[in-house]
């Protein structure tokens, strides 16, 4: 099984101009028989390796669409869309399995954990479906557990955890497979301020390490620690400002 | 220790639906029931039919004389034939040695006497070898009719069970006198209760009265016979050993080989497979009523494995976001079907075999009716069938819940309320 630890370099992980998303034309039609809705209207985007991008825009401006494609949770009606420079257009599902599995870590709002498993088994899973071998398994889950500051949470089950822990569970989880991006949907969404000022800490923490992140928010306190804002409205990339340092 | 994470999921789902899984469990096992009973009570019949079968003596045929239905040679159609004693060994030396050839005369309304105790039968002169071929066993202190008693035209008699006891009550017969006809005539043997029916008119060998042929021709005079029995010495001889005998009493009695009016011929070998197939055909039926029942059984799985994977959607949907491919997200619902399908068969199987047990203990043989059915019984062709139907059920329950799993799109299920 080719399971990457180290992080891929040079061309096959960038892309030849280093971007890890690489978006030209991004189109998306919801046909649903009579009404054909226009979610997006041509995205243009690019993402380098090691920035922190927050994606912000109202509701139904098309964002959580956009998220979809970036995380090849569904495939775009025109444009092209290369991922790590794997074009993604034309995958089947199983082959959009294995990049997302590779190259993709999802955080969502609501956590997303299975309730029935421990934390250590929820951050294993990714693993499991990426073929890595059971010895290697356990010292990737207890490192990425420690890194997250949970080393004595690892045999609990969700339901035994904060909304902070939970969500840091899924952030270990969404690193499991070490990724190219790690792509948040509103992480801070369902956490208390001082819960959601912890994952922020921890989201900057892991750019500092060299991640790079994909946030999408309406957290104006997430989105103004990116690096990157871009403004989503109507199907429409409106905005895209580089933060002062 | 850790258990495997997918076997950790799976038993946490069957922990998580405990009364719907029994509940699920209990529906194929009363499928699975259902379906071996009935090829149990099918199987006890056909073997009940077979034994009674091999009663009757296996595989022979019988050649009846009759009237020519075609002109042959010159001679005109409806020239009634009759077949002698003295054709035996012509037929016999055509069939060579190990083919079995018998003869059997009839003599109606023959009184036999002991002491004044009376009954009037139709008495057979019959030859030694039709012991072998009706698979005919005496009670034990007695014997059947020897090649001597034939060579020596002794006047000794073979009785049917029943009729020995109208005539002897609870007297020894064997070694008795009895009088034939108004002649003497010692008893020699005494048939083995057997389980076969009255065969073509004639009285069922409960009753039957069995002298040498010899002897029966001496004390009434030369009569064609009633009926020529042969038996190659293995099934599948049959059909060449008929084509011999037809050939050979056409050329003795100039007959059309092609004229089946004039030699009927009924042929047990034929019959035994005709029967066979028979049953063959029951049992099928049988497993097609059992099968349909079990997949009843089948369709509540399917329903419980929707059910399940309709409340897992949204896990479904996480595991896909992390990269699970299609076989990894329909694997375990395909094991889980097959499950509580196999738990549900494993039940049912030893329910059937635990009642099959006790029902065989039950004494069957005082009802004429119950005693046809035999007892049922779980051979391993039953066992076989069942598990193939069982596990094909397990596959089908849960092939199309896996098949909706993955067809779930991850992106609808994980969007935020």
């Amino acid at each position: 099984m080719n399971w990457p630890l180290s992080k891929k370099n040079g061309t096959n992980g960038n892309g030849g101009n280093g971007a890890i998303i690489h978006m030209e034309g991004i189109q998306k039609v919801y046909d649903t028989g009579k009404v054909k809705v226009e979610a997006l209207k041509g995205i243009d985007m690019t993402v380098k390796r090691g920035e922190f991008v927050a994606i912000v825009g109202p509701s139904g401006s098309g964002k959580s669409t956009l998220m979809n494609l970036i995380g090849c949770l569904d495939t775009p009606t025109g444009g092209t869309y290369h991922l790590g420079g794997e074009a993604v257009a034309g995958l089947d599902r199983d082959q959009l399995a294995d990049v997302r599995n590779r190259r993709v870590g999802f955080v969502f709002q609501n956590f997303n954990l299975l309730p029935q498993i421990s934390s250590f088994e929820n951050v294993e899973l990714p693993m499991l479906f990426g073929g890595v071998p059971k010895g290697e398994r356990k010292t990737r889950v207890t490192e990425l557990l420690t890194r997250v500051g949970l080393e004595d949470r690892m045999d609990h089950k969700p339901t035994e955890l904060s909304g902070g822990q939970m969500q840091r569970v899924a952030i270990a989880r969404a690193l499991a497979m070490n990724p190219d991006i790690l792509l948040a949907d509103e992480p801070t969404g369902n956490l208390d301020t001082t819960s959601g000022g912890d994952i922020m800490g921890l989201f900057k923490d892991l750019w500092a390490q060299g991640c790079t992140l994909v946030v999408v928010t309406h957290d104006l306190a997430l989105a103004g620690r990116a690096g990157r804002v871009v403004e989503i409205r109507d199907g429409r990339v409106t905005k895209d400002t580089i933060a002062a340092a | 220790m850790r258990p495997g994470l997918i076997l950790h999921l799976l038993m946490t789902s069957l922990l998580h639906q405990r009364r719907r899984a029994a509940l699920t469990i209990l529906t194929v096992a009363w499928g699975t029931l259902s379906m071996v009973f009935l090829l149990a009570f099918g199987e006890g019949a056909r073997v009940k039919a077979e034994e009674e079968f091999k009663g009757w003596g296996e595989a022979f045929a019988m050649v009846h004389a009759g009237r020519t239905a075609k002109e042959w040679q010159g001679y005109p159609k409806g020239r009634q034939i009759q077949i002698w004693s003295r054709d035996i060994p012509v037929i016999q030396s055509r069939l060579g040695a190990d083919v079995l050839v018998s003869g059997w005369i009839g003599r109606g309304g023959i009184l036999l006497d002991h002491d004044g105790t009376t009954a009037v039968v139709g008495l057979r002169g019959v030859d030694a070898a039709f012991g072998r071929l009706r698979n005919i066993k005496p009670v034990e202190g007695g014997r059947f009719l020897s090649v001597r008693d034939e060579e020596e035209k002794r006047r000794v008699i073979f009785l049917g069970d029943m009729l020995a006891a109208e005539l002897f009550g609870d007297e020894e017969p064997v070694g008795q006198r009895l009088l034939v006809g108004g002649q003497a005539y010692t008893v020699i043997g005494v048939l083995q209760h057997k389980l076969a029916q009255g065969l073509g008119g004639e009285s069922p060998d409960t009753r039957v009265a069995l002298v040498p042929r010899t002897t029966l021709l001496f004390q009434f005079g030369d009569r064609p016979l009633g009926v020529l029995v042969v038996m190659p010495p293995n099934p599948n001889q049959m059909e060449n050993t008929l084509k011999t005998v037809r050939e050979t009493l056409s050329s003795l009695y100039k007959l059309d080989p092609g004229d089946d009016q004039a030699l009927h011929i009924w042929d047990r070998a034929k019959n035994a497979q005709d029967m066979r197939n028979m049953f063959t055909a029951i049992l099928a039926f049988l497993a097609i009523i059992g099968g349909l029942t079990l997949f009843i059984g089948g369709v509540s799985v399917a329903n419980i494995m929707f059910a399940i994977v309709k409340e897992r959607t949204r896990e479904i949907g996480v595991k896909m976001a992390m990269g699970a491919r299609r076989s990894q997200i329909t694997f375990p619902i395909l094991i889980e079907g097959m499950l509580y399908t196999l738990s549900g068969g494993a039940l049912g199987l030893a329910v059937s075999v635990i009642l099959v047990e006790l029902m065989g203990a039950i004494p069957t043989d005082k009802y004429k009716g119950l005693a046809m059915m035999g007892h049922p019984t779980i051979s391993w062709r039953i066992a076989l069938l069942t598990i193939a139907v069982l596990a094909l059920v397990g596959t089908l329950a849960g092939y199309f819940p896996a098949r909706r799993a993955a067809s779930i799109n991850p992106a609808e299920t994980l969007r935020y309320e």
